[in-house]
């Protein structure tokens, strides 16, 4: 997958920019404040119709101004889409078009390979449970096509249910009635959840333990798992197992549930855990370990990406400077297995030179307080350098 | 401000209604200063009037001006079977159909705590009394589905099959007419779950 141009109209600090992509790597240069990671979230509103990572609509719009609207071209599956996105602050409008149509359903949600990695991801496995769930939901809806949907039916059930835990003028036989009626949906759906979750888990598992090898020269290792509430293999035995294992589970907890007032069964508790040499990494690894986890995961999102049909998009924003040599050079050696490279860098260091070698179709950008120029290459010069 | 006090009143009514915003709101008030005083009257005497004469129907709580609505008065429906609906408006969405030969109950909303509607407010004892004093053999449940129409649906069919009397669910299809690739996937995924035997 690649994107080719894309045209930013009072998108945060943008008042109107018009760029022709690299479908190779697109490095952008800038100092600090100056529109990089909204640039590079941007790329990431237009492929999924929303805004990054829990931003609000009306952040998005340049200050002052009464929308943002962006509109982009994505090569996807050998097919070309005109995608536009946008959003109106006084009617509360949000506008999502492919080739022109709108497109209620997101029907490219599930199919754009996209990996983004911000520094602040490295620190995941030293957050709470709730922003490793957020992260897998996240990452898993990109790949898998219903799983948002299932997700967000799950959360409305959830939180249905929660309600009807702290009701008090029912009778005792209706609320459990009523109980029964939510836990059939939170059985249906989270048993989807949890298959899909358990899925890609496993598969980012095997390719991050082998990652994290090379980079201790397999003197240490690393395995990832899905901690459930449900004591099973998830990965074995099919969906109606699940299912009658969930609702064992949440009959035999359904007196806890009333007396503590709120859903305690499902995979809304659930974490994904990280082992680094048999011991839990969020309590006994060391802060360097920690982060050279979560790029070995991070790598291990790209080459599952790259084992399938359609090669990936990666989003770096500012992350070598955040990283030692031996990690940079990890993460240089996967840029080659995605299709098209966003790369934002406060400035230019030696140590980013292989970068430059090793890509040769690359388009370098400068972006300053909102608006970014193309620099162009000078015969055989780059004037980069 | 703006606009007399009678006219700023006349907006904020106006905006009560569903579905209108502010700029509506001012149209439809200038409109109504526009009109004929014996047509403003005779608009306030119909709302008057209808909010007075209307009532439930007390049998299937479809609205009606009688002790009972025309389908519960009509005496060539199937009395054994009964289908379960939201809204008025899927009721008609069904009948216009032609194709139910039975009566109906209207719940008026789906189970939704977080709004405080539960099984009384939705007057489900009404309905479970009814499934039982007129004999009902089949119950179709019309909920939505969505979460709380579903979790409606479910809640009904655990309390009425006790009663002994037989209860589905209508089947989530495509819609007519429009290509299979269309189809969003939690559509299809559902058609798919509810297919049957040919
Ligand atoms: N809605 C908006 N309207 C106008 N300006 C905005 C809006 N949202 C953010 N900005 C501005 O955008 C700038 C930040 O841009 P961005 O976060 O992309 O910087 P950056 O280049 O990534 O910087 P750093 O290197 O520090 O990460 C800030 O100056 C901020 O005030
Ligand atoms: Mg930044
Ligand atoms: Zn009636």
């Amino acid at each position: 997958m690649y994107i080719s141009s894309i045209f930013l109209k009072n998108y945060r600090n943008y008042k109107k920019q018009d760029l022709q992509l690299s479908p190779g790597i697109n490095i952008i240069q800038g100092a600090n404040g100056q529109g990089k990671s909204n640039f590079l979230e941007s790329v990431y509103n237009l492929c999924f119709g929303r805004p990054f990572r829990g931003f609000k609509e009306i952040d998005l719009v340049y200050r002052g101004t009464p929308y943002y609207y962006l509109q982009g071209t994505i090569y996807l599956q050998q097919r070309c889409y005109k995608v536009e996105v946008g959003y109106e602050i006084e009617k509360k409008r949000k506008i999502f078009k492919i080739n022109g149509r709108k497109d209620r359903s997101n029907s490219l949600a599930g199919r754009c390979p996209v990996v983004f990695f911000v520094p602040e991801d490295l620190e995941l496995i030293r957050r709470g449970p709730e922003e490793r769930r957020r992260f897998l939901d996240r990452e898993i809806s990109q790949i898998a096509p219903l799983y948002g949907e299932y997700l967000s039916r799950y959360n409305r059930v959830i939180y249905q249910k929660n309600r009807a835990l702290k009701e008090k003028k029912l009778s005792r036989e209706s609320l459990k009635n009523l109980i029964k009626a939510w836990n059939a949906q939170i059985i249906h759906f989270g048993s989807r959840i949890l298959q899909k979750r358990a899925y890609y888990i496993s598969a980012w598992s095997e390719l991050a333990s082998r990652n994290f090898g090379l980079l201790f020269e397999n003197e240490q290792q690393l395995k990832i798992s899905y901690k459930s509430f449900l004591q099973k293999d998830l990965l074995t035995g099919d969906l109606s197992e699940i299912e009658l294992l969930f609702s064992i589970e949440i009959a035999a907890k359904e007196e806890e549930e009333y007396i503590r007032g709120f859903s305690i069964v499902g995979p809304h508790r659930d974490d994904l855990a990280f082992l680094i040499n048999g011991c839990d990494a969020k309590r006994f690894a060391s802060h360097g370990q920690q982060r050279s986890a979560v790029i070995a995961l991070k790598a291990a999102q790209i080459q599952y990406y790259h084992q399938q049909e359609e090669k990936p998009l990666f989003i770096l924003d500012d992350i070598f400077s955040e990283l030692d040599e031996k990690r940079r050079e990890q993460c240089f050696e996967l840029l080659a297995k995605a299709e098209q490279i966003f790369l934002s860098i406060t400035k230019k260091e030696k140590y980013l030179d292989p970068i430059f070698k090793k890509f040769s179709c690359f388009s370098f950008f400068h972006v300053q307080n909102g608006s970014i120029t193309e620099i162009k290459e000078n015969g055989n010069d780059r004037l980069f350098y | 401000m703006l606009f007399s006090p009678s006219i700023t009143r006349l907006v904020e009514v106006f905006r009560r209604l569903p579905g209108i915003g502010p700029k509506t709101a001012l149209r439809l008030t200038f409109f109504v200063l526009t009109m004929k005083n014996e047509e403003v009257q005779e608009m306030a005497r119909a709302l008057v009037e209808a909010k007075k004469r209307v009532r439930y129907c007390t049998r299937c709580r479809n609205l009606t001006e009688d002790e009972l609505c025309p389908v519960c008065r009509d005496e060539r429906r199937d009395k054994a079977l009964l289908c379960v609906v939201q809204e008025p408006r899927d009721m008609m969405v069904i009948e216009k159909t032609g194709q139910f030969k039975g009566r109906y109950f209207i719940l008026h909303g789906a189970l939704s705590p977080v709004e405080g509607i539960g099984p009384d407010e939705l007057m489900i004892p009404q309905l479970l009394q009814l499934i039982k004093d007129k004999k009902i053999e089949e119950v179709v449940i019309a909920t939505n589905p969505n979460v709380e129409g579903d979790a409606t649906a479910y809640y009904i069919a655990g309390a009425a099959k006790p009663l002994g009397v037989r209860v589905t669910r209508i089947g989530f299809g495509l819609p007519v007419g429009g290509d299979l690739e269309y189809a969003d996937e939690l559509t299809m995924t559902r058609a798919l779950e509810s297919r049957r035997e040919m």
